[in-house]
């Protein structure tokens, strides 16, 4: 009965995949990262959902959005969510992103800034001109100041202004008198980087920065407001002159650790420690004798990470306290340094233009040079030899005094640049504010466990249909638990017999790799096709519904009044609907994952009460409506 | 034993196999790699010729990202030691700006020694030497001759 079958829904993965293989080359190679425990079923579905999303969306980014939002309706989920999803995956991903709705509520920002300002590769190329340039112009500045103090900040605001998240936004800028806004952000500058304290902080509620800039001028009152929708934590790091290495190596474990994958941890250390050669050749036998201690104090954390993880243990504890320690944490610190100067000498030519004053001084006054901030050209450099191989895509949110009520966003690798936040690996965080930078969380990475939650829509669903609930509850009997504590552990465990041939069993593509870390997929696939169509009588099969009467057979989903532009939305769905539908549906029906996370609760809809929801959700609704009508304003004009 | 440690122990080793021409490294306390104590002879062809200083070398804990501190024990007649019993160095790669972890104490210890073969009177410490040692080179020698014969005397 569970004979594993290759079935629509992986053809439709093995989509997702090709899409993926054509258009993001360095992003196949690192989607085999683990994210599964970013919220275990969600992380399946998010791949997929992007994957498929791309195949459609791809190359017609408005089209997509619109479709996606749209479907997000009639799924069920609640609007904020499923835009998020859709919003770049196209129709599927509205139901496979039938996973946690908290989740991926708060990521549709992003989303969004990606499609509407970011749109493709031409754009891409423009946005990296004004980089180059106002980089060299503060490094002039610099050059005549070695020091890490706050004229600096000045010019790297400056500089950093260049981040915007549209071109417009850029030409903007670059046309004003330069002068003339450095004394707008002297003037306004007023945060000082946090000396006190351990070096890595708690993560804290991110409504502390919002109240910091609460008396601040009116352009950080609004984006400091915007911020905690969006960034629901943040966690302060020490200013010391070495935040933004601390704050990327630092969110660099943390990731590994949330990703609750020993082998991929295990991986990046062979990787760390496969580049030691590397550095080695670079600094040259003597120098190296005297670093190797130095440098051994990162794989001695991976290994203690690693045994954390093996004994069931969480190794955040052991991370935090490793960044702390005023004996380790330079180390490690001066790995990144180490690393980040190797691959600048290895890569002289992808960088020269844009390192004035030649790239052996760099490196001599400010990247081996202890307590020297982290620059722009650092955080590409670490982000291409330290993040992107680990399949990691860096997001860096600008809180400056540039026009806006939202921080900037910027993203990287470039290859990460315009694509949905879903297709990629896990998000690290920064908050750059002019000379530090903090990291910032999202709610999905925040509610990572170990223990994939349910989509809240699903739950819905079982609550209309009285045949699922057999089907599910013997299933959640016979295998849920098998699959969370053993394939939630073994990637690649189940692709080559329950999932698609299509999937290369030895190389774990993105798609694969999620379905191994999402214990509910190899079911999936088989059981739906046998199992759905058996009480056609008593109900139509919930896809037919959805993509006909979605509020009226499913009373207890989420209606238009959820969602304000459901009417225009629902005119575009039976375009592309249907023929996706069916695979998600299914696939959500069976993925019994939310009956293991204790905080699951089903959802109901009720149009005249308030919805019980803490009030960081709201935000993230309220905000998810606003980019919808941008989305339309889009798409119409 | 920390990253730190090792690193210093490495260090010392490489310091007293084989040491900066005319110096001797020690530990004053054989429990304590923080501190050492390093006797220069003056180099040839300078007016330190032939004397004796006593130096202290200092690795403060944050060491190696935090530079390492020299001190003259021993007075001595420099635009670049002050001239008082503290005995500060002005050595330019121990400023916080330009100590790299990859700089290493022998390269420091080096550094000491070359500044009594060429002192560098345009970033004094001592303004008035320097003044003398730019415009008045015989009075310097003559100075600096008997500040190590006051002070640096071999044997003493």
């Amino acid at each position: 009965m569970f004979q594993p079958q290759p079935t629509p829904f992986a053809q439709f993965g093995y989509h997702g995949l090709d899409v993926a293989d054509t258009d993001f080359t360095d992003y196949t190679a690192f989607q085999s990262t683990p994210l599964g425990q970013f919220g275990g079923g969600h992380a399946l579905d998010a791949r997929a959902g992007a994957g498929a999303g791309a195949g459609i969306g791809v190359g017609s980014g408005r089209l997509g959005a619109v479709a996606g939002a749209g479907v997000g309706v009639r799924a069920g989920a609640r609007p904020g969510v499923n835009a998020a999803a859709g919003a770049r995956g196209g129709p599927t991903a509205a139901d496979v992103f039938g996973s946690p709705a908290f989740h991926n509520g708060h990521q549709l920002p992003a989303n969004y800034h990606s499609i509407n300002s970011i749109p493709g590769p031409q754009h891409r190329h423009q946005q990296g001109q004004p980089h180059h340039r106002t980089y060299n112009h503060r490094l002039q500045s610099q050059s005549h100041n070695h020091n890490h103090n706050h004229n600096n900040h000045n010019n790297h605001l400056l500089h950093d202004r260049g981040h915007g998240r549209s071109q417009r936004r850029h030409r903007r800028h670059h046309t004003m008198e330069q002068d003339e806004m450095a004394q707008q952000e002297a003037a306004a500058w007023d945060y000082q980087p946090q000396l006190q304290g351990p070096l890595v902080g708690d993560k804290t509620s991110s409504q502390a920065i919002t109240e910091e800039y609460a008396k601040a001028d009116p352009t950080y009152v609004a984006k400091t407001m915007a911020l905690p929708e969006t960034y629901s934590h943040y966690r302060p790091i020490q200013g010391d002159g070495n935040c933004g290495w601390r704050a990327i190596a630092f969110a660099y474990f943390e990731t590994l650790a949330q990703c609750g994958d020993v082998n991929q941890v295990s991986g990046e250390r062979a990787r760390l420690k496969s580049l030691d050669v590397f550095i080695q050749n670079d600094i040259g036998e003597q120098t190296w004798e005297l670093m190797v201690d130095m440098v051994e104090e990162t794989d001695v954390l991976f290994d203690d990470v690693i045994t954390a993880m093996e004994a069931g243990q969480n190794p955040m504890a052991i991370i935090t306290a490793k960044f702390n320690d005023a004996a380790t944490s330079p180390s490690l610190i001066y790995h990144q340094r180490l690393l980040a100067t190797a691959w600048l000498r290895a890569n002289a030519a992808e960088y020269r233009d844009r390192i004035e004053g030649g790239i052996e001084s760099y490196i001599s006054s400010n990247i081996m040079v202890i307590n020297m901030e982290i620059e722009y050209i650092g955080v590409v450099i670490l982000c291409d030899i330290l993040l992107k191989p680990a399949g990691m895509v860096l997001e860096i949110a600008y809180l400056d005094r540039s026009e806006g009520t939202e921080v900037n966003v910027y993203r990287m690798p470039n290859e990460a640049v315009g694509q949905g936040a879903s297709t990629l690996g896990p998000f690290i965080y920064l908050l750059y504010r002019p000379g530090h930078y903090d990291l910032l969380y999202r709610d999905s990475q925040l509610q990572a466990t170990p223990v994939p939650t349910g989509p809240i829509s699903l739950q819905v669903n079982r609550a209309t249909f009285a045949h699922h609930h057999d089907i599910q509850s013997t299933v959640a009997s016979n295998y849920s638990t098998l699959d969370l504590s053993v394939l939630g552990m073994i990637p690649g465990g189940f692709e080559p017999s329950g999932l698609s041939p299509l999937t290369c069993p030895t190389a774990p593509s993105p798609v694969s790799d999620s379905y191994a870390h999402s214990p509910q997929s190899p079911w999936v696939t088989q059981n739906f096709p046998d199992n759905l169509p058996l009480p056609p009588s008593q109900q139509p099969t919930p896809p037919q519904q959805q993509a006909t009467t979605p509020v009226t057979v499913h009373p207890l989903r989420f209606s238009k009044y959820n969602f304000p532009l459901l009417p225009e939305m629902a005119e575009n769905n039976s375009s592309y609907e249907p023929a996706y539908t069916t695979n998600t549906f299914k696939n959500s029906h069976f993925n019994v994952a939310h009956y293991n996370n204790t905080n699951f609760q089903p959802e109901m809809y009720r149009p005249d009460g308030d919805e019980e929801m803490p009030s960081g959700k709201v935000g993230g609704r309220k905000r998810s409506t606003e980019h919808c009508a941008f989305i339309k304003k889009e798409s119409r004009g | 034993m920390s990253s730190a440690q090792k690193r210093i122990s490495k260090e010392f080793q490489e310091c007293t196999t084989s040491p900066p021409p005319g110096m001797t490294i020690t530990l004053p306390s054989e429990t304590d790699l923080h501190k050492w104590s390093i006797q220069l002879t003056g180099p040839p062809n300078t007016p330190y010729a032939n004397g004796v200083f006593n130096l202290t070398l200092s690795l403060p804990t944050e060491y190696p990202f935090k530079a390492p501190a020299v001190n003259f024990a021993t007075r001595i007649w420099h635009p670049n030691v002050t001239n008082d019993a503290t005995g500060n160095i002005c050595l330019s790669v121990l400023k916080p700006e330009n100590w790299k972890p990859a700089s290493r104490v022998k390269g420091v210890l080096e550094a000491v020694r070359q500044l009594l073969v060429e002192p560098n009177p345009d970033d004094p410490l001592e303004a008035r030497i320097a003044d003398e040692f730019r415009t008045d080179r015989a009075e310097f020698d003559k100075n600096a001759r008997s500040y190590v014969a006051q002070y640096a005397k071999a044997g003493k």
